[in-house]
């Protein structure tokens, strides 16, 4: 036991005697060490808050498109029941739109805008416009003036102020103010 | 905080002994001891027992370095390889080092780097244990197993020796 620990202890020595060769560059190391120690630290949250919050950003704004996307491929457009009634008895919607406002109709129950005459105009100025036959939009939707009529100077004076005239103006009668 | 004179006289201490141990592992020894001392000087606080500190981020690194040299190995020959010696030729060692190094590459790593990070790296079997993630008594034994295989290989130096300084 004695000499099987001397051996080892000789060996150890022998082996410790050893110098282990190195090719360590101590300069360039002590620079760079330098250069570690001046840099600031960067902790953990400042080092993964700034890609992580662009990360989760990025796939918030990927999935909202993918969702907008799908939304737009399958909502219908919302069109009252009464503009459908209207547009079925005038007979001027076109034979591949009807199977939609029949669809339509049974969805909507009544014309929170009340804008079908509107709508109707706009349908028939659209036909009429595709067959190549509008001069001028048609708008029947209210009962006031189309935006191009010609209104002579008397009558707009007339109707705003009676009375005004006292005497016949002198100029002629068709002046388009509009 | 980094303190020069503190950081070169780790530097002077325990360098070589690190790159030896990095040896164990991969070709890229000096590379591998300087990041780790680059990443001690980096530290906002020093670590506790900073010896033990560097042997284990060599280790860390080394194995890196080794896996990433075998994915190149690959594509690239044997024969491009770098290999140095792991003991300087002197002439008053006991061992002659060409020897010694073979006999201690022919260690399996388990009882090789307890003895590596025992006699150049002068660490305790405590340190050992921890840079091995093992119990020191585990440590310990390892040390025992790969000194005898030494002993065995290294019987004719010792000998040698022992009956010359007996005489």
């Amino acid at each position: 036991m004695t000499d099987e620990t001397n051996d080892y202890q000789s060996l150890e020595s022998a082996l410790c005697g050893l110098k282990p060769s190195s090719r360590l560059d101590r300069e360039r190391l002590l620079f760079l060490a330098g250069q570690a120690s001046a840099r600031p630290a960067v902790s953990w949250q400042r080092s993964w808050f700034w890609p992580a919050s662009s990360g989760l950003m990025t796939t918030v704004a990927a999935c909202l498109a993918v969702a907008l996307l799908a939304d737009r491929g399958t909502q219908p457009r919302d069109i009252p029941s009464s503009v459908v009634a209207e547009i079925n008895s005038t007979q001027t919607t076109p034979d591949h739109l009807q199977p939609a406002l029949v669809n339509l109709e049974k969805d909507s129950t009544d014309d929170p805008v009340g804008n079908a005459a509107s709508v109707r105009d706009y349908l028939e100025n659209r036909e009429l416009a595709l067959a190549g036959k509008l001069e001028s939009p048609k708008d029947r939707s209210t009962d006031r003036p189309a935006a191009t009529r010609s209104v002579s100077r008397e009558q707009l004076l007339l109707e705003l102020m009676p009375g005004a005239l006292p005497r016949p103006l002198s100029q002629p009668s068709g002046w388009s103010i509009f | 905080m980094f303190d020069p004179d503190r950081f070169i006289g780790l530097l002077d201490r325990h360098a070589a002994g690190l790159e030896l141990y990095a040896r164990q592992f991969c070709n890229q020894a000096e590379d591998v001891v300087q990041e780790a001392f680059v990443e001690l000087a980096g530290q906002q606080a020093p670590p506790r027992n900073v010896a033990a500190w560097l042997y284990v981020a060599v280790r860390r690194k080394a194995l890196t370095a080794a896996r990433s040299s075998g994915r190149r190995r690959v594509h690239e020959r044997a024969a491009a390889e770098r290999t140095e010696a792991w003991f300087e030729p002197g002439i008053e060692d006991r061992l002659d080092a060409a020897v010694a190094e073979e006999a201690l590459a022919e260690l399996d790593m388990e009882t090789r780097e307890p003895i590596v990070l025992h006699l150049w790296g002068t660490l305790s079997f405590e340190e050992i244990a921890a840079t091995l993630g093992v119990s020191s008594s585990t440590a310990h034994r390892r040390y025992l197993a790969g000194l005898e295989r030494l002993r065995e290989k290294l019987r004719i130096e010792i000998d040698s020796e022992t009956i010359g300084n007996r005489t």
